[in-house]
């Protein structure tokens, strides 16, 4: 299979590729592929960066400016968050964002996640695990 | 000449412009296709010459190595901070599965908007 260049990556595998030095950091550190997410997830990475990490707002700032990543906002995928709630709403609401931004975008090559909930899209999107990604 | 590269022509681009104060001449091989795609670029007016361009990709090259290197000192901080503080991957999870509460609440209150500005509507 080849490797994919555009991956949409959730919450759960940015923060642990963030704040635990395994496998999930070395694909996000690779600089092999393309990371894109919302501006939910980015919500998502301040709030636990802040209250409870306790990192300052300057040094928030500082991270996720240098992540290597593509973050759209709501108004990118406002078009597809019925669609995607109908599609994983009733698993978890809080990944309605990301398989908006798999809807809305035409060219990509999946979605990075460990996530149960996203079995739910396999008939309509890749979902990578980060083995498959070294 | 490198075939492999299918390099066939030999250029030199002024890599730094004079008022850089370090302008050198820089002789760079590039594959044909390469260079097709940057005649292009220039053809389509993007850029005025092949050493703008040149100079362009390499500051945009340079401004992502050091947008690496800070990210992966971020991290590096991060995960020391983890460590000190004897976080595990429970301990990760913990603080996911509550940060994915506040998200759940807020993406259920924007469709619930969403549904109720869809229906005044009509």
């Amino acid at each position: 299979m080849d490797k994919p260049k555009i991956l949409l990556i959730d919450a759960t595998v940015l923060f642990s590729g963030l704040v635990y030095q395994g496998l999930k950091n070395k694909v996000l550190e690779s600089g092999k592929y393309i990371f894109l997410t919302t501006e939910f997830v980015i919500t998502e990475l301040y709030r636990i960066l802040a209250l409870k990490r306790g990192l300052s707002n300057e040094s928030i700032a500082k991270l996720i400016v240098s992540i290597p990543i593509i973050a759209v906002d709501y108004n990118f995928i406002k078009d597809s968050l019925e669609e995607a709630d109908r599609l994983i709403g009733f698993r978890d609401k809080s990944d309605v964002s990301l398989v908006a931004l798999a809807l809305t975008l035409k060219k990509h090559d999946g979605i990075w996640s460990t996530d149960a909930d996203f079995d739910v899209v396999r008939n309509r999107f890749k979902v990578w695990k980060t083995r498959e990604l070294l | 000449m490198r075939k492999d590269l299918n390099i066939s022509k030999t250029y030199i681009f002024h890599i730094l412009r004079k008022d850089d104060n370090m302008g050198q001449k820089l002789l760079l091989n590039l594959p044909e296709n390469d260079l097709k795609k940057i005649d292009t670029l220039i053809k389509s007016g993007d850029y005025t010459t092949k050493s703008e361009l040149i100079r362009f990709a390499i500051k945009q090259f340079l401004y992502s190595e050091e947008r690496m290197k800070t990210f992966k000192e971020m991290t590096k901080k991060l995960q020391e901070q983890t460590r000190a503080r004897g976080m595990t991957r429970k301990d990760i999870e913990r603080d996911l599965r509550w940060v994915e509460e506040q998200s759940r609440k807020d993406m259920e209150d924007l469709l619930n908007s969403r549904k109720r500005a869809s229906k005044s509507k009509k």
